[in-house]
C-alpha cells in the first residue's frame, strides 16, 4: 500500500539500522519501531526520512495542492509519535502509517467541503430511455491498457480527469481504486455507509469510463 | 438520486423475467463483485450474451478501474515501480522541530 523510501535515509538516523543491515524496509522498520519504543529521538527522524516521500504522494492525491499535502504529512506523522503506543506489534508500519495520513488529508478536505456538488456527476453518468434502452450504443475501445499506459501524456490526462470529479466522489475513488483500501475500511475513513461508499464508486467509474472514452478518443471517434 | 435513495440490489423479483440495459449499467458493480445472487447473475449473464453494446460497457468499465490503476499515482513509473525524488530537507526539518514540542 505504501512503499518505504529507503534512498533518503542518512545520517546519524541510519546509525539506528547497524552495521550487518542491508536498509531493506523490513530492517528500517525493525529499527523505527525498536528505536521509538525505546525512546530514541533517532528513531523518530528515520521514521520521517524513510515514509515522508511515500505520505507526501498520498496526501497530494488526496488534497492535490502541494502545501496542504505537506501539512497533513506533518500532521500525521506527529500524531503517529504521539500515538506511537496504539501500534500494534502484528500490523505493518507502512500500513499504519498510510491509515494516519489518509485520516489527516481526509480530515482537511471535510474542513474546507464545498456544498452542494452532488449532482455535478450527472451529466458524465450514462442515460437510457424509459424503457430501460441506452441513448447510446457502446462500442468496443480501440486502445489496449498496456499502450494507453505506455504514454506519458495519457497517465497525466487520466490523473487529471480523476481531479475533475466532484470531490465526495474522486476521494471515493482514490481510497478504493489507487490506494487499494477495502470498501469497509474506506467507509469508516469516510463516515458512510458501504451501501452509499459502493454508490459513490459505482458512479465515480461510470463518469470515468464516459470522460475516458471520449476524451483519449477510445472508441476511435475524435 | 442520493445515495440513500439509490439500493444497491436490482430489482429482480420473481414477476420480473428480464433485465433491461439501465439495470445493467446500473448494477454493474454487484456483479463485478460477485454480490448477486444466483438467480440475478443468470440473468445479467442472459443479457450480457445478447447484448453486445452492454458487453462493451461492461469491458470498459474494467478496464477504466485498471487505467486508475495504473495511471492514478503520479509518483510511480509505467512499471507500477514509484520513482521518487528526495522530499525537501526544509520539511524534514520542520518536522522534526514541530515533534520537540510534543
Amino acid at each position: 500500500m505504501l512503499p518505504c523510501y529507503c534512498r533518503a535515509v542518512s545520517g546519524s538516523a541510519t546509525q539506528l539500522l547497524g552495521p550487518e543491515s542491508g536498509r531493506d524496509p523490513g530492517d528500517l522498520d525493525t529499527a523505527i519501531i525498536e528505536g521509538l519504543r525505546a525512546g530514541d529521538d533517532r528513531a523518530f527522524e528515520l521514521l520521517v526520512r524513510t515514509y515522508v516521500g511515500p505520505l507526501r504522494a498520498v496526501a497530494l492525491r488526496l488534497l492535490q495542492n502541494q502545501a496542504d499535502a505537506d501539512d497533513a504529512v506533518q500532521e500525521a506523522l506527529l500524531s503517529a509519535f504521539r500515538g506511537f503506543a496504539n501500534f500494534r506489534a502484528d500490523a505493518r508500519l507502512a500500513t499504519w502509517l498510510h491509515r494516519i495520513v489518509v485520516n489527516a488529508a481526509l480530515g482537511r478536505l471535510r474542513r474546507t467541503r464545498r456544498e452542494d456538488e452532488a449532482h455535478d456527476l450527472d451529466p458524465l453518468l450514462p442515460r437510457f430511455s424509459e424503457a430501460g434502452y441506452p441513448e447510446q450504443f457502446h462500442q468496443p475501445w480501440v486502445s489496449t491498457i498496456d499502450d494507453l499506459v505506455a504514454r506519458a501524456e495519457t497517465r497525466e490526462s487520466v490523473r487529471r480527469m480523476i481531479d475533475r470529479l466532484p470531490e465526495s466522489y474522486r476521494t471515493v475513488l482514490i481510497l478504493r481504486d489507487i490506494e487499494e483500501v477495502d470498501t469497509a475500511e474506506a467507509a469508516e475513513l469516510l463516515g458512510i455507509s458501504t451501501a452509499a461508499l459502493k454508490v459513490r464508486l459505482h458512479r465515480a467509474r461510470q463518469a470515468l469510463r464516459n470522460l475516458f472514452e471520449r476524451e483519449l478518443e477510445l472508441t476511435g471517434k475524435a | 438520486m442520493s445515495d440513500h435513495e439509490h439500493s444497491t440490489a436490482p430489482p429482480c423479483g420473481p414477476n420480473t423475467s428480464h433485465l433491461t440495459c439501465r439495470e445493467i449499467a446500473e448494477f454493474l458493480l454487484g456483479y463485478i463483485e460477485r454480490e448477486l445472487d444466483e438467480q440475478v447473475l443468470t440473468k445479467f449473464d442472459t443479457h450480457l450474451s445478447h447484448c453486445p453494446p452492454c458487453g462493451h460497457y461492461l469491458e470498459g468499465y474494467r478496464e477504466t478501474v485498471e487505467l486508475v490503476r495504473r495511471c492514478g499515482r503520479a509518483e510511480c513509473d509505467t512499471q507500477g515501480k514509484p520513482t521518487w525524488q528526495p522530499p525537501p530537507e526544509d520539511l524534514v526539518q520542520a518536522i522534526l522541530r514541530a515533534k520537540t514540542g510534543v
